[in-house]
């Protein structure tokens, strides 16, 4: 399964004038593989990434980015002109023949040489003044394709906050290949053992929406673990907390609910799971 | 053909013929014995210079049916050289639940080992499969994937989170993990920095020994470690900067990978699966 790359979103903290800045690192080898044969060839693929923005009315072709085997590309989103939430992806090709303004993303190529399991996947990192957390991580092509869908999380990765020593964040990333999906979609946000008492806050598809957790988290409701929730569009939620004192950051992704489960039929558990909760 | 395999002959003998299909890529060795009694959990890995340690574990009976259910939540500790060591058990009926773990020895010698969690209720699954007329849903069984929260210093709200990667292994201690006839290379998708210091902390669900040869991608150094079943080993790597690969005979080998690892009070902590 091939997959797009994006650049994670700045964080703006606005109280201290200070940025959480995302950046994205690829290396240029298949993450997965059979060892070679006696006389078989080594890897000697060079591959590209074009590097797309979300502009007004279509993707954006703003850099080409050329690895040889073993090497590495890093790409921090600071380094463009672009605001701190856009839609900011990779694309890797094997050929350099990228479109400038295409409506429609290209497809990714896939880096797989044999049918070793493998997820597609680069580093996505969070650094702020000397602290720096990463997580391997990917956006399906077959996810960036879908036009309906839902979303079941949870926020219970946040951390226990005291005196906003501690801030927690929750990030929605959506990626549509179509360039002109980007309308919004309403994410649920209520406590389980409550579930008439439902909040909405909106999210943009084809973007990062950054949902600071704070309201959810006072008196003595502190750690509550709450439920999101979509009926209209799918996301990979990545939670991301700063502690203010020590400046140590986490970053990590929430299980799909269909992980819950394991066997040939986890994806009917994942929509047993929505069912009961959207 | 492939229709007409399909048609005509029995389930089983399909899905037994799939398995061949890719048989040395096969993370999990071919079983029919998955049902909702059972369980599959990841291992995860303890880390005995960090001064807390939580769980958040999940309650899939009480997420099931919506409402809560009393569960106890079983961690199952094994030491270094896969020796069981302890177990600790948590009762709640939240659907979530962060649980601090306990230290597992009082004097400790290694500085990683791993466990595995499991769920018990007077609820089993598959009386709520029946209550909800879903009994027809076969061949899946819970998966406890979980997410670790490690503290490296004395900072009671400064951690770092990661989550459940691999494991596959029941609560009567069955390993499914299987090792192949041919060797795979896994590369992270990281760079690792000269400056900073990692320690890759792996563990072995299989039912044998098992051997990974940490590959340097940037020089010629190669590092072996033996890791017996439900054992856990660790290479403490500093001063390289570039890539790493790790050559084993599993489908897929990563380590949970400690950057700048506990007891670490500067906030540069991380941990990450590969």
């Amino acid at each position: 399964m091939s997959s797009y790359f994006p650049i994670p979103p700045t964080i703006n903290l606005e109280e201290l004038s200070l940025k959480i800045a995302g950046s994205t690192t690829f290396l240029n080898i298949p993450n997965n593989r059979l060892k070679n044969r006696i006389f078989s060839k080594g890897y000697n693929q060079v591959i590209y990434l074009g590097l797309y923005s979300l502009e007004k009315y279509n993707w954006s072709l703003i850099k080409v980015f050329k690895t040889s085997p073993y090497e590495f590309a890093q790409v921090e989103r600071k380094d463009f002109e672009c605001e701190s939430n856009q839609m900011l992806v990779l694309v890797p090709q094997k050929t350099n023949n990228f479109p400038k303004s295409p409506k429609k993303l290209p497809k990714p190529d896939s880096l797989r040489i044999d049918k070793s399991p493998v997820a597609e996947r680069c580093s996505l990192n969070f650094s702020f003044k000397n602290s720096v957390t990463s997580y391997q991580g990917e956006y399906p092509f077959e996810m960036a394709l879908l036009k309906n869908s839902s979303f079941f999380s949870f926020d219970a990765l946040k951390q226990s906050s005291f005196k906003d020593e501690v801030l927690n964040f929750v990030i929605y990333m959506n990626i549509n290949i179509n360039s002109d999906v980007r309308d919004e979609a309403n994410i649920n946000v209520f406590n389980p053992s409550d579930i008439f008492l439902k909040r909405k806050f909106v999210a943009k598809r084809n973007s990062f929406t950054i949902h600071r957790i704070q309201e959810e988290n006072n008196g003595s409701q502190i750690n509550s673990v709450y439920f999101y929730t979509s009926e209209d569009c799918s996301f990979i939620p990545i939670t991301l907390t700063l502690n203010l004192k020590t400046n140590q950051l986490s970053a990590e992704h929430t299980h799909p609910p269909s992980e819950f489960f394991y066997g040939l039929n986890k994806i009917d558990g994942g929509r047993l799971l929505k069912k009961t909760w959207l | 053909m492939k229709n007409l395999l399909k048609r005509y002959l029995p389930q089983e003998s399909i899905k037994f013929l799939s398995y061949l299909k890719n048989w040395n890529h096969k993370i999990y060795s071919f079983r029919d014995d998955i049902n909702f009694e059972t369980n599959f959990s990841d291992f995860f890995i303890w880390s005995n210079d960090c001064s807390k340690i939580e769980f958040v574990a999940e309650n899939l009976r009480g997420l099931i049916i919506g409402k809560k259910i009393e569960v106890t939540h079983n961690f199952v500790f094994f030491n270094e050289q896969g020796q069981f060591i302890t177990s600790q058990k948590y009762q709640t009926c939240n659907f979530f639940e962060k649980i601090v773990l306990d230290s597992p020895l009082e004097n400790p010698k290694s500085k990683y080992f791993s466990f595995i969690h499991f769920v018990d209720s007077k609820t089993s699954l598959n009386d709520i499969f029946d209550n909800i007329g879903l009994n027809k849903l076969n061949d899946i069984c819970e998966q406890n994937r979980g997410y670790t929260i490690y503290y490296p210093g004395e900072n009671k709200y400064s951690a770092a989170v990661v989550h459940g990667n691999f494991g596959g292994i029941s609560k009567n201690f069955l390993r499914r993990v299987k090792t192949n006839f041919r060797k795979h290379i896994y590369t992270p998708i990281y760079k690792f920095e000269g400056r900073e210091n990692y320690d890759l902390v792996f563990n072995n669900p299989t039912k044998t020994n098992l051997v990974i040869k940490i590959i340097y991608n940037d020089s010629d150094k190669i590092i072996n470690l033996n890791i017996p079943s439900l054992g856990t080993k660790y290479f403490s790597l500093s001063n390289y900067s570039g890539s790493i690969s790790f050559e084993s005979k599993l489908a897929i080998c990563r380590a949970l990978i400690f950057r700048n690892p506990a007891p670490n009070f500067k906030g540069t902590f991380d941990v990450f699966h590969s």
